[in-house]
This record gives C-alpha cells, sequence and structure tokens, in this order.
C-alpha cells in the first residue's frame, strides 16, 4: 500500500471507530431517547398529555448549579423534592432522569404525572413507606402501588398521590387513577404516548443533552391568557397599556446549567407576520423593562443577557445568565422583600395613622 | 490513403506575431527532420501535430482526423516534449506505469510495457529510483521511454537527444532510426543539423513561420562544408581525449575550456570526426557534448543570400 | 481489448488521474498547512480536556455549544471554503506551473476526466483531514463532562459530517471554476469568500446568492454568537438548500469542464 493509501485508510478508520462510537453511544448511553430526549420509559405517560417536562439529574448535579444551590431546597424542582420526600430516594444519586407530564391547563388542579429513571431497590423503598405509616399499599396486576397523602400546590390544602416502582429502573408517582393507568399500560406492553404524534414532534427538535427541557403543544398553549399588561411608566399601580399576543402553536425550552444558565425559549407562531409581532413585543418588554430598572444594575444586566430572534414563523428567545448574576438578583430579591416585611404591605401603610 | 501527419493552409499567429503562415505538407510514414533556428516555428509546429495547439486558420491533421479536440489519436500517438519536467516524487517505472494507465491497459500490460521502454532506453536497472534523482540524460531517456512505451504509430520528439552523452545519443539515433524502418511516422525537432543527419535523410526546413526547403538533407548538409564546425566535450579526463583526437585528420584545432574540464575541437569534416569519436568517448568519459554553432543560422543566412 | 478509435472510458480515465493526482495532492506543502489549521479545533478541544481536568473552573461556552461553534462558524465557514479556494483554484494551475500537463494532455483520456480526477484527488484529501478533525473534536467536547447525554447529540454530529462534505463540494466546485477562468484566482476567492458571501447576512433575497445560506441552513445548532448575522440570518428548507447545493457544485464543475476542454493551456508552461 501507498504512503498516501495508508494516510487515507488511517482517516477513515478515525472516521468509522467514531462513527461506530456514536452509534453505540446512541445505543446505550442511559439518556437515551425513544424521541429526542424522552427515555423509552416514558412513552407509558397516557396519551393525553399536553405538557411534557424532562430534567437530566444527572447533568443537574454535575453543574455548578447544583454545587452553589442543591443544598438549598427551595432551589429544588417541585418533583425533585416530592420524590424526596415520598419515597426517601436521593435523587442526586439514585436517579438519572425525571420526567413530568401534565394533560391539564396551566390552571388545572390536577397534578402532574412524575416518571422517574435510575436505579432503585424496591424492598428499601417499601420499608421506608412502611415504616413511615403515612402509605397505604393496593395490588395493580401485580404491581404495588402506594396511596399516601402528599403536598399540593395550594399549602392549605393536601391531596391524595400514589407511587408504583414499575420495575428496578422506573418509579412513576402522582395522582391514583394516573399511577394506576400507567401501571396497567405498562403491564399490558402498551405505549400510547406514542399516539400522541404533535407532542412527541416538538420532544424531538429539543437540543439534545439539555439539563432541563420542556415542550407544550397546541391545546394547552390555547388555553393560556394571549393579553397581558405591559409594564407602566407611573409608579407602582400604573398597570399600562394591556396588549394582545399572536397566538403559539408550540412552545420548547430548554435548558443547560453548565458553565453558566443558559435558556432557550423557542414559540412557534402561526405565521412569520405573528412571530415577528411577538419577538417585538418580547424585545420592547425587555428593553422597557432594563429602562425602567435604571437604579438596579442587577436588572440591567439581566435585560442585556436576553437575546430575541426570528425564524420564519418561530421565535427564539435565548438568555445566558452567569452565577454571579443569578446571585446578585437573589441578594436583590431578598433585600427588596425583607424590606417590604418591615415596611408591611401597601394597604397597611395607607392604613397607619398618619 | 492520407498522409499521417497533413497540414492544408494551417497557420498559428499570437496576437500580431505569426508563428506558422499558411504551411501545406504532407509527411509520409518514415523519420523526418524538422529543423530550423530557435524561434523558427518547429516548436509550434510539432504543438499543432500533437493536437495541444488549435490552427487559427486552416486544417491540421493527424492519422485522418483532426489534431486537435481528438483525444483518441492519443492511443496511436506518442510524444517527447521539450520540458524538462516530471511528478518528481515517481520513479521511472511508476512514471511509465501511470501513463500506460492513463492509455488503457491493464496492470499487467502496464507493467510489461513499462520494463520494454525501460531497456529499450537503458533505464530498467534505475526503474525503482525517484526522477528527481536522475540527471539530465536519464530524464530525456524516461521522456523518450514513455513517448514509446504504448507502441504508436506517431511520435513526434522535441529536442530528443538534447543533453545526452556520445553514448545515448548513438542509442536513441539508433532507435528512432528502427523505428523508421519498422514503418511507424517519427517527426523529430531539432536544431542541430548533425542529429537530425544521422537519423535521416528527410528534412523539413522550416524559418519565420514558413517552410523554406524540404527533401534530402544531404543537399543541405553540404553547403556547410566551407565552415569548420565546433563541438565542446566535457570529459573525466579531458586531456586524454585531446591526446587522442589532435592526430586525426578531420581536427583543425583545440583548445581547452577555462575550468580544465572541456575541449574545444574544430573540424571541418564533422561526419568523419563525430564517427571516429565514440571509442574516443568511451575511453576518456566524455559525459556531454555540443555544438556551439552547429545550428542552422548559417545555413539560413546561405539560404538566404543565394 | 482496447477501441482506439474512442478515448479511454470516463470512469477508469478518472480514476486513474485521481490515482496519480492524489499521491501528490496528499503530501503538499499545501494540504500539511490546511491540514493543521483544519485539525486546530481537535487540539484545542485537547487544551479543554486537560484545563478541565486540572480543576480548573471552565468559563464562557458549554462543550457542545463551543463544537457547535467550531462547526458553523471555524469550519464551514472559514476553514473549509478556505481549504477549497487553495487547493481547488490549483488543480489545473499546478500542473500548468509543474509543465506536466502536456503528459496527461497527450493521452486518449478527454480533458473533464482529467479535471473530474484532480477534482476527486482534492475532495478525498480534504475529507482525510476535515472528517476525523471533526470526529475527534466532537467526542473530545461532547464527553468533556461525562458520556450522559453523548448519545442524544450524535445525530447532529452525523448531520455535520455530511455538511462539512457538502461545503467542500460546493465550493471546491467553485473554485475549480475560477481555477480554469482565471489566471489568478485566489484574490477574487478570496473577495468572493469575505465580500459576496457576506451577503448571507442581509435581508431579503441577496442571501440564496450565496453559498454560506443554503450550507447554513443544514446545520442543527445555532451557536448564540453569530452576532450581527443572527438579525437577519435565514433559514432555508433543508430539501432546498441540498437541492441547490448539488445542482449549483455540478454547474460550477459542468462550467469548468467546458472551459477546459476549450483553452489551449501549452502556452503557459
Amino acid at each position: 500500500m501507498s504512503r498516501s493509501r495508508l494516510v487515507l485508510f488511517a482517516s477513515m478508520s478515525v472516521v468509522v471507530l467514531g462513527v461506530l462510537a456514536g452509534l453505540g453511544a446512541l445505543w446505550m448511553d442511559p439518556a437515551r431517547a425513544a424521541v429526542g430526549p424522552l427515555p423509552g420509559e416514558a412513552l407509558v405517560l397516557p396519551a393525553d398529555t399536553r405538557f411534557v417536562m424532562g430534567i437530566d439529574a444527572k447533568r443537574v448535579v454535575a453543574s455548578p448549579f447544583w454545587a452553589r444551590y442543591g443544598s438549598e431546597r427551595s432551589m429544588r424542582p417541585q418533583a425533585w423534592r416530592q420524590l424526596e420526600e415520598m419515597t426517601g430516594l436521593d435523587p442526586a444519586r439514585d436517579v438519572d432522569q425525571i420526567v413530568v407530564a401534565g394533560s391539564g391547563t396551566a390552571t388545572s388542579r390536577t397534578p402532574p404525572l412524575v416518571l422517574a429513571v435510575g436505579r432503585f431497590d424496591p424492598d428499601r423503598i417499601a420499608q421506608t413507606l412502611q415504616t413511615s405509616g403515612k402509605a397505604t399499599l393496593r395490588d395493580v396486576g401485580g404491581v404495588r402501588v402506594y396511596e399516601f397523602a402528599g403536598p399540593s400546590p395550594s399549602a392549605s390544602r393536601t391531596q391524595t398521590l400514589a407511587m408504583a416502582l414499575l420495575d428496578r429502573r422506573t418509579v412513576v408517582l402522582g395522582p391514583p387513577d394516573g399511577v394506576e393507568a400507567t401501571v396497567r399500560h405498562r403491564a399490558a406492553g402498551e405505549s400510547p404516548l406514542q399516539q400522541n404524534k404533535g407532542l412527541l414532534g416538538l420532544v424531538e427538535r429539543v437540543r439534545p443533552g439539555s439539563s432541563f427541557w420542556m415542550v407544550g403543544d397546541q391545546t394547552l398553549l390555547a388555553s393560556l391568557p394571549n393579553t397581558f399588561s405591559g409594564p407602566g411608566t407611573g409608579g407602582s399601580g400604573d398597570m399600562g397599556p394591556s396588549m394582545n399576543l399572536p397566538t403559539l402553536k408550540a412552545v420548547t425550552v430548554t435548558a443547560d446549567l453548565d458553565p453558566e444558565v443558559s435558556l432557550a425559549i423557542v414559540g412557534e407562531a402561526i405565521d412569520d407576520p405573528s412571530a415577528t409581532k411577538l419577538a417585538d413585543v418580547v424585545r420592547g418588554f425587555v428593553a422597557l423593562a432594563t429602562l425602567q430598572a435604571r437604579q438596579k444594575p442587577e436588572l440591567q444586566r439581566l435585560g442585556s443577557a436576553i437575546s430575541v430572534a426570528t425564524e420564519a414563523n418561530r421565535v427564539l428567545l435565548n438568555a445566558r445568565l452567569p452565577y454571579e448574576l443569578i446571585d446578585s438578583l437573589r441578594a436583590m430579591a431578598m433585600t427588596s422583600s425583607a424590606g417590604a416585611t418591615d415596611e408591611g404591605s401597601p394597604a397597611e401603610e395607607a392604613a397607619k395613622p398618619k | 490513403m492520407s498522409a499521417p501527419i497533413s497540414f492544408a493552409r494551417a497557420s498559428r499567429w499570437y496576437g500580431p506575431v505569426i508563428a506558422l503562415n499558411d504551411v501545406t505538407i504532407d509527411i509520409p510514414p518514415g523519420v523526418t527532420g524538422l529543423l530550423g533556428p530557435n524561434g523558427a516555428g518547429k516548436s509550434t509546429f510539432l504543438k499543432l501535430t500533437a493536437g495541444q495547439l488549435r490552427p487559427s486558420q486552416g486544417e491540421v491533421r493527424l492519422l485522418g482526423q483532426p489534431a486537435w479536440g481528438s483525444p483518441e489519436l492519443f492511443h496511436r500517438v506518442g510524444l517527447c516534449p521539450e520540458a524538462d519536467a516530471f511528478w518528481e516524487q515517481l520513479s521511472g517505472l511508476q512514471l511509465l506505469v501511470t501513463l500506460l494507465r492513463l492509455t488503457g491497459y491493464d496492470e499487467a500490460e502496464c507493467r510489461q510495457r513499462a520494463e520494454n521502454a525501460l531497456h529499450q532506453v537503458d533505464l530498467l536497472d534505475a526503474k525503482n529510483r525517484k526522477l528527481g534523482g536522475y540527471s539530465k540524460g536519464m530524464r530525456q531517456r524516461i521522456k523518450l521511454a514513455q513517448s514509446i512505451a504504448h507502441d504508436p504509430d506517431v511520435l513526434l520528439l522535441d529536442e530528443p537527444v538534447s543533453g545526452m552523452d556520445p553514448v545515448n545519443r548513438r542509442r536513441v539515433i539508433d532507435l528512432v532510426r528502427r523505428l523508421g524502418r519498422e514503418g511507424k511516422t517519427v517527426l523529430v525537432s531539432s536544431h542541430i543539423l548533425h542529429e537530425i543527419e544521422a537519423m535521416t535523410r528527410q528534412v523539413l526546413l522550416i524559418h519565420n513561420g514558413r517552410i523554406l526547403a524540404e527533401g534530402d538533407v544531404r543537399e543541405i548538409r553540404d553547403l556547410l562544408d566551407e565552415h569548420p564546425h565546433t563541438v565542446a566535450l566535457r570529459a573525466r579526463d579531458p586531456r586524454a581525449l585531446a591526446a587522442a583526437v589532435v592526430g586525426w585528420p578531420s581536427v583543425l584545432s583545440l583548445s581547452f575550456g577555462e575550468e580544465g574540464e572541456w575541449l574545444t575541437v574544430q573540424t571541418a569534416r564533422p561526419d568523419e570526426f563525430y564517427g571516429a569519436l565514440h571509442d574516443a568517448a568511451l575511453e576518456s568519459g566524455v559525459v556531454e557534448m555540443y555544438s556551439p554553432d552547429e545550428d542552422l543560422e548559417s545555413v539560413f543566412r546561405y539560404l538566404v543570400a543565394r | 481489448m482496447r477501441d482506439t478509435t474512442q478515448p479511454l472510458p470516463f470512469v477508469p480515465a478518472t480514476r486513474a488521474v485521481f490515482d496519480l493526482s492524489l499521491e501528490g495532492m496528499i503530501w503538499s506543502r499545501r494540504s500539511l498547512l490546511m491540514g493543521l489549521l483544519v485539525a486546530l479545533p481537535a487540539v484545542l478541544a485537547v487544551v479543554y480536556r486537560v484545563v478541565l481536568a486540572s480543576g480548573t473552573p471552565a468559563r464562557g461556552l458549554a462543550p457542545l455549544d463551543l463544537y457547535a461553534l467550531v462547526v458553523a462558524v471555524f469550519w464551514i465557514r472559514n476553514v473549509l471554503p478556505l481549504a477549497a479556494l487553495f487547493h481547488a483554484t490549483s488543480l489545473v494551475a499546478d500542473e500548468v506551473e509543474g509543465r506536466t500537463l502536456t503528459y496527461l494532455l497527450t493521452r486518449p483520456i478527454t480533458r473533464p476526466a482529467i479535471l473530474a480526477g484532480k477534482f476527486a484527488a482534492y475532495l478525498v484529501t480534504s475529507l482525510a483531514v476535515a472528517l476525523p478533525a471533526a470526529v475527534l473534536t466532537f467526542f473530545l467536547l461532547a464527553s468533556a463532562r461525562g458520556w450522559s447525554g453523548v448519545g442524544a447529540a450524535v445525530p447532529d454530529l452525523f448531520r455535520d459530517l455530511g455538511v462539512m462534505a457538502l461545503s467542500l463540494v460546493a465550493y471546491g466546485a467553485l473554485f475549480t471554476l475560477m481555477g480554469v477562468l482565471l489566471k489568478r484566482p485566489v484574490i477574487p476567492g478570496l473577495l468572493f469568500l469575505f465580500g459576496w458571501e457576506l451577503l448571507a447576512n442581509l435581508p431579503g433575497y441577496l442571501p440564496r446568492l450565496t453559498l454560506t445560506t443554503w450550507l447554513r441552513s443544514l446545520i442543527r445548532h445555532r451557536p448564540a454568537e453569530e452576532g450581527l448575522s443572527q438579525l437577519f440570518a435565514q433559514v432555508q428548507p433543508v430539501g432546498w438548500s441540498l437541492t441547490v447545493l448539488f445542482v449549483a457544485s455540478a454547474v460550477f464543475l459542468a462550467a469548468a469542464a467546458f472551459i477546459f476542454t476549450q483553452r489551449e493551456y501549452v502556452l503557459e508552461q
């Protein structure tokens, strides 16, 4: 073989090996998705799901976000806290991915289903739940389903939640009928979520390797308000003129936490002019808010960290927030809330005798 | 049957300069010498024949087809160009095999033909050496080898023995004569009368883009007999060479070059001198030979004056 | 048995010219220099990994975002077109300067076959450098923070390899045409790359007259640091982009072959 042929052979070998390694990684990746970033296990979720949210627990734990705020419970997602509280699991250690699927509207009280993929010890979980005395056990098609009272979005109420271990890698948590339906689908070998082509089409567009992602379809977005009041030019209480937002067909949100918090929101409008209008509204909102935050450099930096662009009928919003900025914003928020607590509400202030 | 090479009122100009002017000639099979001083139009004539240039006017036909735009002709035509240029990273054998592949032979036949051609030009021993390491004479021979490797019917040779030592010059001349006897059509371009004379008697004289004369070279050669020829020889032992030739009747005078490597000989009978030179050249190691005034300027001055 | 009444068939002739040209092209100084430039991101990726391994906190872009920037801005927008410029404009010029074109023109092969063989040699040489660099850079960066998620990013790698190859084809075809058309094609080529191609960043129909627009539309990652170009960057449908690029390449190469067939190169030797 001549020297040049040898070089070609070596070069193509690298490419072929890379392609094979890539295919292998695609096949073996624990975060391998049946559809985009969605794990195959999540296809047992209901077909009427209207939004899906995913958290790559491994990436979150490995990120600077976790290093800075991991010890603060308030900074963890609610689904994360539910898993910890209800099951005694340590998501940071035991969980690879968390998928949250909801079929209600934004104002619905029906809690979403939470599906966690990782490594679970059924006996230890059962012991934890039984020792707590708060869970009741029933059998659904040979699968143990635990029911207990869990926290609800409204702090004054509790709601009944259920949890089932589908196998040593998959736990599902949520409203009892939702969990039971999931268990039955799993036992029957069904994948109802695959029927929801629209939603899965949105999931496929999610940027691979994101720490967090969320997609919502038209049915969800249609129920969101599309009129909002802009920031006023006067003091507080002046809400300014209201604006009608163009209707969105779909929204995709992705976020990364390393080396800074980066957020990308893609909204698909019904046509190009609607997208342009929406982008202009968002840009204007950001610009106005930045102007109004003249006295607060953190908010000005926040405004500069956001960029808005359009691609045909899609609006792209990108934000990059260094952790130093997030710390400043949190400090500012805490200072503001501490000041508000000291001063009382405006109504209380007005009621005080002068 | 038409002549293998045929020019019909062919002209070629480059802007205002006319390189070849209204030439009509048929070149038959056998060896034909194309003689002319530098700038006479020999290169243009040869390149028109080889289809590398398009005639500005008229027609040039090779084996019955237009020379320009007929690549299939090169199955049967070989060209030995004047330029000393190769793909230096190749060896002699690789060059020939590559060019034979471009002529359509399979791998086995390429190799066989390549080695046969190398044998004919006495380069078989150096076949695996890179062309960059070849001497000037070897490079000239490999150029010739690539032109004959595919056994063409028509051979176009541009200064084929330029820079060769006497031994290899003789070898090439013998090869050309043999090809002519075999019925090939060989057109040899040179500005050195003696080289052409050794290969053939049929010559075309070209000057200022026109065919000045065609016919037997003897008639042209006789015109030069009145003038002594200068022959410069570079040898391993020039003094031994001088001692060998000084007594020859054909030698008029001798002188040594400044560096001592060169011996310059004046002769009134160059045929006789060259014929006797072979053995002396071998013994004293002649490596290069040229005749600084054996071009045709003087011939053409004669022709014009007459 | 050879048919001596016809030139050699196109494919064997092209293959023979390709074999001849490849040897010289792979080991040329031009190829070695371009190879170093193309492979630079792989070297930087190694440095990135070393820095990470040393525990230094990484600032700036996430690894996959860095990879996206390398693909979209460094390779597809800049380095690969430059490699195409310096290689493809000299496919014939090198033979003319080296005075070896005569040997090719006096073989029973058509001139389009000569050009095709040399173009194929350029393409293979360039791909032999670019594709391994992309593969190495991808795996070095994508696995910088563990192998989780690498699999999900692999389809982007495959897509990028395809677009890089297409970039070399399209720009190579255009610069081959410039190489046979112009005596000194490098300066006009540079003006094209860093002048005309900037039209891709303007609104309206003008971007469709650039190759960058169609190539950019094929890659999935849209790096945030595109700056001013982000304002008006147009994304064309994938089907249209592929069609335009292939048709443009074919037209450029056909035009180059036609011009090469008509010209008398021997004058320049």
